[in-house]
């Protein structure tokens, strides 16, 4: 995970078209922005979640398979407190307090079904709820923060860390 | 929501709160509540009803705020307007693409696939997800769908496929892109018209059932209302009636604090719970203490109570009351000091608290001081019978006690009379006599009042001719009545009554007395004696007279004893005044009445009201007196008196009659003067020293020798049938009663040992009544001889030898009368007979009548002659 997020340098080596994720993580004070790109290599070696839901945009009870947003957040040097700013390729964006990512909770999923999400099928990384393990997680906050196609984080430090 | 719920729920509740208060109430008045029982049982299942309905509305206006809080529309909504937004966007593309060199061309197709992608990706969400088939059922909307679908599907092909392919084509797209726009507007529209539709449906449904729930809330706030209306109503009637009970108790408290008898109350062990003012001061305690008590440590019963009943016995032993009975019982209390006293208990049980099961009241009432006036008026009634019983004991005693020496002096005279003696001698001695009987008389009727007050006067039943005995009295008493000018007269019913049961010798008395009543205050007047039967099997018997009367304020007085009303008729007559008394007290034992009714000078009427029973049997004949004073042989007698003068007399009485005697003073020494030596008779009296007559008499009669066989004769004073039965079974043979008389004797001793020389024939016609004869003689005294000689003058006037008045009816009449004095009764039935005749101008047999006048008085010298004690002294001169 150090080697993760190690730095800039490690990240770019990435070839571009290998990158699922990029998380742009803003320090307190006057620290600058890192930005960290992540692929499907580097997700599956967090530790992986799964769970069943149906969701309101499919058909049927779908099986869903990746890391937990919060793990990833913390990994990734997210403090307690933190405000996410989640992007979908489509330049849709949500902000989801780091204080509702929690466990269980919501997963960047990575799998569908056991298969990788092509763009066409809203991947191929999607912030997934389990639904419908909890009520609190059938509101419309909830849904407005299930994005699809995600494909950036900004992690910016919450207005009081503690 | 939740909030929601918790305000339409939670009023109920606060409403069953107050519900509980009128539940105790059963408590204080079960009997009354339980009537209210199907309104309340209304008033729940309403409410029940209510809250189920509204529960079960509740349930649903949570699902659907659930379906709301959970509402897909809004976002819905989103991506419906995203596909659209998708599709201007890769349509904004392709056209960029259109307008790019062929050389430049690649990033431009990249963008292109990229965006189909995405537009791909909103679409495949709008064809696959459940949320949208409102829209894909739509008809517009399911349309749009298709032809959207058709073209992405054709493009895919395109995308998919190589650049070259994909830029060829790249016009071909735009302008179907331009056809589809429509379709995807209209996709979006219709999608808003048709989620509008959902949503306005489900917020009719949820207005709807929030309308329910509203109505049935303002159901249940009325029907809680209704309830607390009657709950408030319930309450005020229950106030109302514990202030009426509190009301009741104080009053109950107040009567039970004031009240004199003691209250107890105890459980159902017999253990003392409460008691009033009365009962701590009853019993000396006070009640705090005293609770826990056993009543049976202050009230027990006596022995014999407690054998009475048995069920109070059990209760105020073991303290059971299931066994007490009810009423009034008398028992004893005890005081905390030991102290006991009559009381009056009454218990009853009485159903207690709830669970306390039963309580036994008690009321006790001391009663010592009502035993003690019970006691002292019950010892003053005592104390007054017995001197009453006294005086009459007395009066008895003192009675015989002076006929004791009366007798003495009257037989002593009489064996005085027959001594020679000058004339003025004899006179002396015949008012000594007259005297002497005068004195009898009273002293015998004192003893009659004497005997009937102390009640030894048994009234003895035997068939008795009512008839026949009103003819007898008046025979016997024509004689003195017809002396004062008096006509007797009889009238008697006809048809005759039958035999009655009746105390002949009381009924004879009572007519007697009546009649000698009337004779004494009647002169030349008229006496009548009625006999009639009442209505309801009674009987009267009537004495009229035409006497002077009584007056109407003397009425009552005259059956009082020892009554002479005026002092004027003392002077006349002679009396005790006990006659009417005497007549009074025998008729009230034999359950009858006597009365008087009179007018001042217009006379006086007797009656005697009695009950009638009819006879079984025929009334004894009276036995036939015997026609002359009879002589006997000598005999050897026993005298057994212990009153040395009666003893003298009856000695020198019999020794005058020729007869042997031996003397003895009491019975012991007669009874063994008895069984030494055979007497002829034995003349007993009956009280004496150390053995008395009749005792005498039995050991006379249980030795086998001496005088075992002979007659004994009872000489008593003044006995009743019942002493005569007494004597009769101690072996007595006849009784004769003081004082005694010659002729009595003479009688007795010739019927018992008759024979001898003169017995008479039995058919001897019977000239002369000698009991009345002797009755007579001593009734009149001195006026005796003066009648006598008056008698025969008239007589020999009349049907003498040589009469001198012609035979008159009336003479007739007169004759009769006296000779019915003087007990000829034959030449009475003769005279009576001739004066019928007389009167109805018959011949009359004069020289029958003279001859019976002849024999008549030949008889009357005879038996006054030997008789001289039953007649007139002065015969002996004559």
């Amino acid at each position: 995970m150090a080697a993760l997020v190690s730095g800039p340098a490690g990240a770019d080596a990435l070839p571009l078209d290998k990158v699922l994720l990029t998380v742009k993580l803003i320090p307190g004070g006057r620290g600058a922005p890192r930005v960290l790109h992540l692929d499907l290599a580097t997700l599956q070696a967090l530790p992986h979640r799964r769970f069943t839901t149906t969701t309101i945009w499919t058909r049927g009870p779908q099986r869903f398979e990746g890391v937990l947003l919060r793990d990833l957040m913390l990994a990734l040097g997210a403090r307690p407190g933190a405000m996410l700013l989640a992007h979908a390729t489509n330049a849709y964006s949500a902000r989801i307090p780091l204080s509702s990512a929690t466990d269980p909770g919501p997963i960047v999923a990575y799998l569908r079904n056991g298969k990788p999400m092509t763009l066409r099928e809203n991947g191929p990384l999607w912030l997934v709820f389990p639904y419908d393990a909890d009520r609190r997680w059938q509101t419309e906050v909830v849904y407005s923060r299930s994005i699809w196609q995600l494909d950036q984080i900004t992690i910016a430090p919450g207005p009081a860390p503690d | 929501m939740t909030k929601t719920a918790d305000q339409v729920t939670k009023p109920p509740e606060g409403a069953r709160a107050p519900e509980r208060a009128p539940e105790r109430a059963p408590e204080r008045v079960p009997e009354r509540d339980r009537g209210r029982w199907p309104r309340r049982l209304g008033f729940a299942l309403a409410i029940v009803a209510i809250l189920s309905a509204i529960g079960v509305l509740m349930a649903e206006v949570v699902a659907r705020m659930d379906s709301l809080q959970t509402a897909e529309a809004d976002n819905l909504q989103w991506s419906l307007s995203q596909v659209e937004v998708e599709f201007l966007l890769l349509e904004d593309t392709v056209t960029v693409a259109r307008m790019t060199h062929s050389g430049q061309l690649g990033p431009e197709l990249a963008a292109v696939r990229k965006r189909f992608n995405l537009f791909y990706s909103r679409l495949r969400t709008v064809q696959t997800s459940p949320h949208f088939s409102p829209v894909r059922d739509d008809g517009e909307g399911g349309a749009a769908i298709a032809h959207i679908g058709n073209f992405t599907l054709r493009m895919m092909h395109l995308v998919d496929g190589p650049d070259a392919t994909l830029a060829a084509q790249l016009g071909d797209i735009g302008q179907q892109m331009a056809v589809l726009r429509p379709d995807v507007r209209a996709l979006t529209v219709q999608g808003l018209a048709v989620f509008a539709r959902i949503a306005d449906q489900s917020r009719a449904a949820l207005g709807a059932t929030l309308m329910r729930l509203a109505v049935l809330t303002f159901a249940l706030i009325v029907v809680l209302g209704g309830l607390a209306g009657a709950l408030a109503w319930l309450n005020r009637v229950n106030r109302a009636r514990m202030a009426e009970i509190a009301r009741t108790r104080a009053r109950l408290e107040t009567i039970l604090a004031t009240a004199l008898d003691a209250v107890l109350v105890t459980d159902a062990r017999g253990l003392l719970q409460e008691m009033n003012r009365a009962a701590e001061e009853m019993f000396g305690l006070d009640v705090d203490s005293a609770r826990g008590r056993a009543l049976n440590q202050m009230v027990a019963p006596s022995e014999a109570d407690a054998a009475q009943d048995a069920g109070l016995a059990a209760y105020l032993i073991t303290g059971a009351p299931a066994t007490i009975g009810q009423g009034r019982r008398r028992l004893q209390g005890q005081r905390a000091d030991g102290k006991v006293f009559p009381v009056e208990l009454a218990l009853a049980a009485a159903e207690g608290e709830e669970g306390g099961g039963t309580l036994c009241i008690a009321i006790v009432r001391d009663i010592s001081a009502q035993d003690a006036a019970d006691r002292a008026l019950r010892d003053a009634r005592d104390r007054a019978l017995a001197g009453e019983r006294a005086k009459a004991e007395f009066l008895a005693v003192m009675s015989h006690e002076m006929r004791t020496p009366l007798n003495g002096l009257l037989g002593t005279i009489e064996l005085l009379a027959q001594e020679r003696l000058s004339p003025k001698q004899a006179e002396y001695v015949e008012v000594m006599q007259s005297s002497g009987r005068h004195l009898l008389r009273h002293v015998n009727d004192v003893l009659d009042i004497a005997r009937a007050e102390s009640g030894r006067a048994p009234v003895t039943l035997e068939p008795v001719d009512l008839a026949r005995l009103l003819g007898e009295v008046a025979a016997g008493q024509r004689g003195l009545a017809e002396a004062a000018g008096n006509r007797l007269r009889l009238d008697l019913p006809d048809p005759p009554l039958p035999p009655a049961e009746g105390d002949p010798a009381r009924l004879r008395q009572v007519v007697l007395n009546l009649v000698g009543n009337a004779v004494k205050f009647t002169e030349n007047g008229t006496i009548t004696l009625a006999l009639q039967p009442l209505a309801g099997d009674r009987v009267e018997l009537r004495v009229t007279d035409t006497g002077p009367g009584i007056a109407a304020e003397d009425l009552d007085r005259v059956f009082a004893d020892f009554v002479t009303l005026d002092a004027s008729y003392r002077r006349n007559v002679a009396g005790t005044g006990l006659g009417l008394g005497i007549a009074r007290r025998m008729v009230a034992a034999m359950s009858g009445e006597i009365g008087v009714d009179s007018t001042p000078g217009m006379g006086s009427s007797f009656w005697v009201r009695l009950p009638f029973r009819a006879a079984t049997a025929a009334p004894a004949p009276r036995p036939a007196p015997p026609a002359a004073l009879p002589r006997t042989r000598p005999l050897d007698l026993l005298v057994v008196e212990d009153n040395r003068i009666n003893r003298f007399v009856v000695r020198e009485m019999l020794e005058g009659m020729g007869h042997c005697v031996t003397e003895s003073a009491d019975g012991q020494e007669g009874a063994a003067l008895a069984t030494a030596k055979r007497f002829d008779a034995i003349l007993m009296d009956i009280s004496m020293p150390r053995l008395d007559g009749v005792e005498a008499a039995r050991q006379i009669r249980a030795a086998a020798g001496g005088s075992g066989g002979a007659p004994i004769v009872a000489l008593t004073a003044h006995a009743q049938p019942a002493e005569h039965a007494r004597f009769r079974a101690a072996g007595m043979t006849e009784s004769l009663t003081k004082p005694i008389t010659r002729a009595a004797l003479a009688a007795l001793l010739h019927r018992l040992l008759g024979g001898g020389t003169a017995a008479p024939a039995p058919a001897a016609p019977v000239l002369l009544d000698l009991d009345h004869l002797v009755e007579m003689s001593e009734q009149l005294g001195a006026a005796f001889p003066p009648l006598l000689r008056r008698f025969e003058a008239e007589g020999a006037a009349l049907i003498g030898d040589a009469p001198t008045e012609t035979i008159s009816a009336a003479a007739l009449h007169r004759l009769a009368g006296s000779a019915s004095v003087f007990g000829a009764v034959a030449l009475q039935a003769r005279l009576a007979r001739a004066e019928t005749k007389a009167e109805t101008g018959a011949e009359i047999d004069r020289a029958a009548l003279a001859a019976l006048w002849k024999q008549t008085l030949a008889a009357l010298e005879d038996a006054l002659d030997e008789g001289e004690d039953a007649a007139d002294p002065s015969s002996a001169a004559g």
